[in-house]
């Protein structure tokens, strides 16, 4: 488990982090959504060991992870900018990667390979966008590391190479145990993917939670009556949001879905539907309940 | 010790290798070769005199400087971009063995070429018969692994403190050379203000070739002109090399440190911070204003008067200053905080110079009383480093009368320079050692009659008749060699026989066998031995010629290079050296045929001959040295006689017996003989050092053409 205490970050004079806290538990998919500048890129890097914190500190099993090599075998990162050697091709890479990461697996790399139909002959520097964010991904999976950091992970591959990157990741977290943190600027890309989902917000982390239970606890509920009303007729439930057209409403409602509709029928609706929400409508109502306002950020 | 906390990784120093092996092995290739052929050209064209210090792997001598720099670049390249910068310092590996792993590569690479390069043109020189000294071999490679150590630190910390290879470059420069300018310009201000003051009094930082390669760059470009060295000397001396490799082992550590502390971020920044980006253009703009500086000091001075000039210079500092952090940071809003920063740098700039002056103008007035004098000594090497110099240089003086000459002098001295009057011309490095404990070094200017009473009071001292003519011990000496042909062994047999020669003859003959030792030279005493060499002399000393005998060693800590004359004060000696130098003596007269056969058929070809010939008999010197160049275009006379001539003097030398046994017999000793006939049937020929026993008639017909040729050679020049 990686635990993130007060984590503050600093470039000059803009705060990227400030006084972060969160847990990314073992043996999950985990996401960090936020817009751009919201802090993702630079919490990965942090965990990874790459910045040094100005204050509080990244753990895994209650050690610091900064400059500590042996923590550090542990975990492999996949920037959003990539690197690879000059003129390397993927051979000359794994051969890299053998060298600091001791459960490198050759036998895995060649395997990814094949899947992701990559010639790792091939010159990186004359592979495409995707494929290259491919190869680095198939470099950090074949290093058998127990935490994989994988930085705006889908930028650049198409439909059928995102899903082969999923479910690679799904074996990983399913066969190995292995923990997987992703990022994405888009809460669609993330939606199907992961189990646990953070969102980033000018430097800090605003909401946390489990994605099953955030898509089954929250829903859209359509309703319309034959007499005047307001939202006070609803004060008996968990409303996030409340909007009104003629005699139709919305309402975006937190709690047990099978309970919520049953006590609405007791008050005698003309027309009542219950909608599900997308995770990216979840997100916003959720955050609009916590006093935050996003616009389109996330959209 | 853990394996994750040792500062060094086998896979991270391999994986560095690999990084790095386009780069090494292109270098390791061109010096491999320039190391090997210019050694192959040199000894295909005839030549079997020792090579030079500087002929062993010449190209190390620019490798030295790019090299490291490359290598540097090319391994920690990655700090100069955000995602390269990032990817390794994700992995799992300390900086600090990261670093340590990179620099051993590095280091690998640069030490690998240097010792195949100099082993590769010793084997060649080797394989062709010449004659090698093998004991310099350590001093080679120490020289050019010291200045590649240095190189790569400043490189090292230029790439560690900043995040673009243009910031890089130039606080690599600035950590090699700024300190060395700023120290360079306080010795001038102090130098210029008080012309007596020794620079060594201001300690190690001034002196120049302790860092070797600063100092082989002061010599290129001629501006270490206080206390500068021969490029061999230095090449050779333990004690620059030690200094050179300690100051970079000091500068390797810095830039470990600044790499362990360095942010990731700093990546693609021309600093890590907007403290060390003000550090940075100050000390790039530094060097400009530091020169405005020392020149308004000059102008207040009066010794300055072209205030266009400083007013150039202060722009062109102020340009560098604002145009650094334009180019480093392409912000215009920042040149508003450089310019706050300005008054500091131009208040070290003014401040430099004045400490200087300051410093300079107290020495001046610092005149001890002979009562104060412990004891004073006499730097006698005075560009020297000669055995006997440096024997004489550690006399320690307790003698009222040579104190009371020394202050007289020096107040004089000083009392000239304040009202800027004439110096006279015998000056002489003295130190004092003060009763107080303290140590002063001063230039005192002597006048021709109180230097002639001081030699005359140091000569009457025992101890320095004795350092004047001692021999080195056995123990000292490191290396025995002559330019001539000859190996190691012969030049060991040699010594000895001069050593027992030497020993046997009065004081004042063993001094004429010393070659340039400044107290035999300089002093007026004794001036009169030293006679001047001319193209063409008869000479009346008994010298056959100098230094055919050098001999390198360590006394304490100083090394010395001492060279021996062969003479006919050393018979014995003399006879085993011609004897040595003929022992292979079979193919000459053939080549000396062959030579003379081909002037005498060139016709209309340009013909180079030079060469060094000395007819000798008995005590009897008569030197010839032929230097000309015959071309078509001189008058027709000229140009067939002396190429009939010269033909006729080889053939002369072809048939002269080899075989020498007895000095009192004339013979013509032949130092060296270069022929060149240039066309599309040309030729070389390169001869080296012979001697020539001359019947009565052979020695006639010698007289008679060397005289010709001269007459030929004066009438064309």
């Amino acid at each position: 488990m990686i635990q993130v205490n007060g984590l503050t970050k600093k470039f000059g004079d803009f705060t990227a982090l400030s006084a972060l806290d969160c847990t990314i538990p073992s043996g999950c998919i985990y996401g960090l959504v936020g817009s751009n500048g919201a802090g993702k890129s630079t919490l990965l890097r942090l965990i990874c060991g790459i910045y040094r914190p100005d204050k509080g500190n990244v753990t895994l099993d209650g050690r610091n992870i900064y400059e500590n090599p042996e923590l550090k075998e542990k975990l492999v990162f996949v920037p959003d900018e990539l690197y690879f050697l000059p003129q390397a091709n993927m051979l000359r890479m794994a051969q890299t990667y053998a060298s600091f990461y001791p459960r490198f697996d050759r036998s895995r790399f060649g395997e990814l390979t094949d899947a992701f139909k990559l010639n790792p002959k091939a010159n990186l520097g004359t592979f495409s966008k995707g494929m290259r964010r491919q190869a680095a991904t198939v470099l950090a999976l074949a290093c058998k590391t127990d935490f994989l950091f994988l930085d705006e992970t889908f930028d650049g591959l198409d439909p059928i190479m995102r899903n082969l990157v999923k479910k690679v990741l799904y074996a990983d977290v399913a066969e190995r145990g292995a923990t997987a943190v992703i990022t994405s600027h888009s809460l669609r890309e993330l939606e199907d993917t992961c189990d646990q989902l953070a969102l980033l917000h000018k430097g800090g982390i605003v909401f946390e939670s489990d994605v099953q239970n955030l898509k089954t606890t929250l829903f859209k509920v359509q309703i319309a009556f034959d007499h005047d009303y307001d939202h006070t007729l609803f004060s008996g439930f968990d409303v996030l949001n409340f909007t009104k057209h003629g005699s139709v409403s919305n309402l975006i409602v937190r709690g047990d879905r099978d309970k919520v509709v049953q006590d609405l029928r007791t008050k005698s609706p003309i027309l009542m539907e219950v909608l599900p929400l997308s995770l990216e409508e979840v997100f916003l109502y959720e955050m609009e309940s916590l006093g935050y306002s996003f616009g389109d950020e996330l959209k | 010790m853990n394996k994750r906390n040792s500062l060094f990784s086998p896979s991270a120093y391999l994986e560095s290798l690999r990084q790095t092996r386009l780069t090494g092995l292109i270098y390791l290739v061109c010096c491999l070769l320039f190391s090997f052929l210019p050694a192959l050209i040199s000894s295909v064209s005839g030549s079997s005199f020792a090579p030079n210090l500087v002929d062993y792997a010449g190209v190390l001598f620019a490798y030295m400087y790019l090299a490291p720099l490359t290598l540097v670049f090319s391994s920690f390249g990655f700090l100069t971009r955000r995602s390269a910068s990032d990817f390794y310092h994700s992995l799992p590996i300390r900086r600090s063995t990261l670093y340590v792993s990179r620099v051993l590569a590095i280091l690998t690479w640069l030490a690998g070429t240097v010792v195949l390069s100099l082993l590769s043109s010793y084997l060649t020189y080797g394989l062709f018969g010449r004659v090698l000294n093998w004991a310099q071999l350590p001093y080679l490679i120490g020289y050019f692994f010291s200045c590649c150590l240095l190189v790569t630190a400043c490189a090292l910390i230029g790439i560690c403190s900043t995040g673009t290879y243009f910031s890089a470059f130039i606080v690599a420069g600035l950590v090699m050379f700024l300190p060395r300018f700023i120290s360079f310009l306080i010795a001038q201000m102090v130098e210029s203000s008080a012309p007596i003051v020794s620079v060594a009094e201001l300690g190690f930082l001034f002196n120049y070739n302790l860092n070797l390669p600063v100092a082989l760059i002061a010599e290129l470009f001629s501006f270490g002109f206080y206390g500068a060295i021969d490029l061999d000397v230095m090449m050779v001396t333990g004690k620059y090399i030690g200094y050179t490799a300690l100051l970079g082992l000091i500068y390797l550590a810095a830039a470990g440190v600044i790499f362990c502390r360095r942010a990731s971020e700093t990546a693609s920044k021309s600093a890590p911070s907007r403290v060390m980006q003000h550090l940075f253009r100050c000390a790039i703009s530094l060097p400009l204003f530091l020169v405005s500086g020392m020149m308004l000091v000059f102008s207040l001075r009066g010794e300055w008067h072209s205030s266009g000039l400083l007013v150039l210079l202060i722009c062109a500092a102020v340009l560098v200053y604002f145009i650094y952090e334009l180019v480093t940071t392409r912000r215009v809003r920042n040149l508003l905080s450089a310019l706050y920063v300005l008054p500091i740098v131009l208040a070290v700039s003014i401040g430099v110079p004045f400490l200087g002056e300051a410093l300079g103008r107290q020495a001046l007035h610092t005149i001890p009383a002979p009562s104060e004098i412990e004891s004073l000594r006499f730097d006698e090497r005075d560009g020297s480093s000669a055995y006997n110099s440096l024997l004489l240089s550690r006399i320690d003086y307790r003698d009222e009368e040579i104190s009371s000459l020394v202050v007289e002098n020096l107040s004089s001295t000083a009392s000239a320079i304040e009202k800027n009057s004439h110096l006279n011309p015998f000056s002489e490095t003295v130190v004092f050692n003060l009763k107080s404990g303290r140590t002063i070094t001063r230039r005192i200017h002597f006048s021709p009659a109180d230097a002639e009473r001081l030699q005359e009071l140091k000569s009457s001292f025992n101890f320095y008749q004795t350092a004047l003519t001692r021999l080195p011990d056995e123990q000292e000496i490191h290396s025995i060699f002559s330019n001539y042909g000859l190996t190691d062994k012969d030049c060991r047999e040699i010594w000895n026989s001069f050593r027992s020669e030497y020993e046997a003859l009065a004081p004042e003959k063993q001094r004429l066998l010393q070659n340039g030792t400044p107290a035999v030279s300089n002093v007026p005493l004794l001036a009169a031995e030293s006679a001047p060499s001319q193209t063409t002399m008869e000479r009346s000393t008994v010298s056959l010629y100098d230094g055919f005998l050098n001999v390198q060693g360590v006394s304490g800590l100083d090394t010395f290079a001492s060279s021996y004359n062969l003479t006919t004060l050393t018979p014995k000696t003399m006879l085993l050296f011609l004897q040595k130098i003929n022992r292979d003596d079979q193919n000459t007269a053939e080549a000396l045929l062959e030579a003379a056969g081909m002037l005498k058929k060139a016709n209309g070809s340009e013909v180079w001959i030079g060469g060094g010939l000395a007819l000798c008999e008995g005590a009897q010197i008569r030197e010839c040295d032929l230097g000309y160049n015959l071309l078509p275009d001189m008058s027709n006379a000229s140009y067939y006689e002396s190429l009939q001539l010269s033909a006729e003097l080889l053939e002369l030398l072809a048939s002269a017996d080899t075989s020498i046994d007895n000095l009192n017999e004339p013979f013509v000793l032949m130092r060296y003989l270069n022929i060149d006939v240039i066309g599309s049937d040309g030729a070389s020929w390169n001869f080296s050092c012979r001697a020539y026993r001359l019947t009565p008639a052979q020695e006639a017909a010698y007289r008679s053409l060397t005289h010709r040729l001269e007459a030929l050679s004066d009438s064309e020049g």
